[in-house]
């Protein structure tokens, strides 16, 4: 019985590291609104955390859910210098933003934007009030 | 010794489960960007809602020395009992451009220009290159930082007149764009810069009225490139410019 007791225990152990190193959050975004992600107190277990993890978001937009998930590119310890993420979106973009620098993209169909046509630069800047 | 044996495998494992549960990472919904105030608090919070227009900021992670802040200023303005301001150069600029620079001791480091400033006094056209903006705050903000030893890679930006923006959009052309502003969105600020890469650069008022809502508007330079022109008719003038650009402060929905 102790045999079996600790097989399961061995399992446990082994599966669930992988599942709770993966940042998932759910996030739901109604037109015209962004959204702050902000990192809580567990902070500095996340400055323990060296290697890089997966980090998954699921934008829930118009009943539909995309699921964006960041890879081994971006290194988790810079959501933590920076404390939170941003998402922000225009018409077709949804872009998540990690530090002011990187970011993925993802299409969505959402509401009314300035358009620009034809410039050399257009630079769209968020402004944000500081949510530390 | 069996026993012994499963009972130390037992205690290992059940130490892996509590160690990688502890490491489970936290995110939190906040709700959306309805903007605040940037939570300096106190005096300097009072301070920066009355002086402060456009601004670009950083939070360090540690306690800043308002003292050593002091030597980076070419002035000091302000001595509060937790923080400081003073004006700091913009490299390559005169006196005329110096950012004022809010230094608080719990981390906060703040350029602004003054709330009276058009928010296209920013733009650093001795650093503009076609698709990427310099802005001078930056400038000043990365002196001090970098002098403070504070990481620049979340700096931010906010404008202390207008609360419920969350928009900046500085579009940059050398001959002419095309612009549509849908009626749903509220505009607080239109102005606009001619500049040159010597950083030399007028300001023009456009103001809000000039770009109707719902409707295509062609915006541009003469022929002379002296005068920012809109749907044919000249706004305001400067002198020969390489570049131009427009200044939108607006609240996305």
């Amino acid at each position: 019985m102790l045999k079996k007791i600790i097989i399961l225990i061995l399992l446990v152990t082994i599966f669930i590291p992988s599942s709770a190193f993966a940042v998932d959050t759910k996030v739901k975004i109604e037109e015209g609104e962004s959204v702050f992600l902000e990192a809580l107190e567990e902070s500095e277990e996340l400055n323990m955390i060296t290697a890089k993890i997966p980090i998954k978001f699921f934008v829930e937009y118009a009943d539909s859910l995309s699921e964006i998930e960041f890879t081994s590119e971006i290194d988790p310890k810079i959501a933590v210098i920076s404390s939170y993420m941003f998402i922000e979106y225009s018409d077709t973009i949804l872009k998540l933003n990690l530090s002011g620098d990187d970011s993925i993209k993802k299409s969505l169909n959402i509401g009314p934007r300035i358009t620009v046509e034809y410039a050399d630069t257009v630079f769209n800047m968020p402004l944000v009030s500081a949510i530390f | 010794m069996k026993e012994r044996f499963y009972m130390r495998v037992l205690l290992v494992g059940l130490v892996l489960v509590a160690l990688s549960l502890s490491f489970t990472p936290v995110f939190a919904q906040t709700g959306s960007t309805s903007l605040q105030s940037p939570e300096v608090g106190g005096e300097g919070e009072s301070f920066l809602e009355k002086e402060a227009g456009i601004c670009a900021y950083v939070k360090a992670n540690k306690t800043l020395d308002i003292n050593r802040a002091k030597s980076y200023f070419r002035t000091v303005e302000k001595e509060g009992p937790d923080f400081v301001v003073g004006s700091v150069p913009v490299p390559g600029y005169d006196t005329p451009e110096d950012a004022h620079m809010f230094v608080h001791k719990d981390g906060w480091i703040i350029a602004y220009y003054s709330k009276a400033e058009p928010v296209a006094k920013i733009i650093d056209w001795r650093s503009y290159q076609p698709g990427k903006v310099v802005t001078k705050l930056y400038q000043a903000l990365a002196n001090v930082a970098g002098g403070l030893g504070v990481s620049l890679t979340n700096v931010r930006y906010y404008h202390y007149a207008y609360p419920e923006a969350n928009k900046l959009m500085i579009i940059v052309d050398r001959d002419s764009f095309k612009i549509t502003i849908p009626g749903e969105i509220p505009i607080y600020e239109v102005n606009a810069s001619m500049g040159r890469r010597d950083g030399n650069y007028g300001i023009i008022k456009v103001g809000v009225d000039k770009l109707t809502l719902d409707v295509i508007h062609n915006v541009g330079l003469s022929n002379d490139r002296k005068w920012i022109v809109i749907d044919g008719t000249g706004i305001g003038g400067w002198d020969w410019c390489e570049f131009f650009a427009l200044f939108i402060i607006y609240q996305e929905k």
